[in-house]
């Protein structure tokens, strides 16, 4: 059987990391998750887990380097370009959104206000990247 | 002004394209759905429409211009690398699946082979990108605002 896709999520605020594995529980589970709470702890996953992650789900706002900093330079190294990162941030202003596919964001998703939204919107996100996309 | 969202479909397959469109037909989608029968199709309706594409779904095996070459276009564009590609086809195989996104692909499926498969991945698609993802604003509603 084919393993489950790993997901790694770096996200910093431990309320939405919360929300996250919450919803992640309530899905199908079809991928597994694991969580960075910043960019460098993020950068040290990649590097060092046995299991590669298939997917990076990265908030944007983070303390140390920023999301658009840590996507550029996975992007523009040829070990990790082709690793899909979902962008994810509170602000969904059209500029920051062009700007983050213009960096390379693979899609981009703001951020979910409620209990409720969070799990709806969690669920299609595991639904399409874990059994509707194929993955690198 | 047309806000729904804009997915250019570009398959040399006529009979592709008819099942994608039957699939778009089948239900309620709040988007526009066009086809261009080839690559260079695509970057003259890119060029020349109104309105520009908010996604657009490529097939890779097509005569001329194929849709990897595609994808290396419009990435390789200050214009229109934000647009998210996403490809669609029969290549089923992990190199140039990790090709694709290497070359900036947004996301990768597989044409099914029956009817209900393609209607379930072209429902999930437009959920994930229309409903949950934000995608990039275009040119038009740029001059708009």
């Amino acid at each position: 059987m084919k393993p489950k896709p790993l997901f790694l999520v770096v996200e910093d605020n431990a309320d939405h990391r919360f929300l996250l594995e919450w919803s992640y529980q309530k899905s199908n589970q079809s991928c597994n998750i694991l969580f960075a709470e910043d960019g460098l702890k993020a950068m040290e996953i990649l590097e060092n887990s046995p299991v590669k992650p298939a997917l990076v789900l990265l908030d944007y706002e983070l303390p140390h380097i920023n999301g658009l900093e840590l996507m550029s330079r996975l992007k523009g190294s040829t070990q990790w370009r082709h690793l899909p990162i979902v962008m994810m941030s509170a602000n969904d202003d059209p500029k920051l959104v062009n700007q983050a596919y213009t960096a390379g964001a693979n899609s981009f998703l703001g951020k979910p206000q409620n209990y409720e939204e969070f799990k709806k919107i969690w669920s299609l996100v595991f639904e399409f990247w874990s059994l509707t996309a194929k993955l690198p | 002004m047309n806000t729904k969202p804009l997915f250019l479909v570009v398959d040399d397959d006529q009979d592709d394209r008819d099942l994608l469109g039957m699939a778009y037909r089948q239900g309620s989608y709040n988007c526009e759905i066009i086809f261009a029968e080839s690559g260079q199709e695509a970057l003259d309706i890119m060029e020349n429409s109104r309105v520009q594409p908010s996604l657009l779904l490529v097939d890779i095996n097509m005569p001329g211009m194929n849709g990897l070459e595609l994808l290396q276009k419009i990435k390789n564009s200050e214009e229109w690398r934000v647009v998210p590609v996403v490809m669609l086809t029969t290549a089923n195989n992990s190199k140039i699946i990790d090709t694709a996104y290497h070359m900036g692909a947004n996301s990768y499926l597989v044409k099914p082979d029956n009817f209900q498969t393609l209607s379930n991945i072209w429902d999930s698609l437009y959920r994930f990108w229309t409903s949950t993802a934000k995608l990039p604003v275009s040119r038009t509603q740029y001059l708009a605002s």
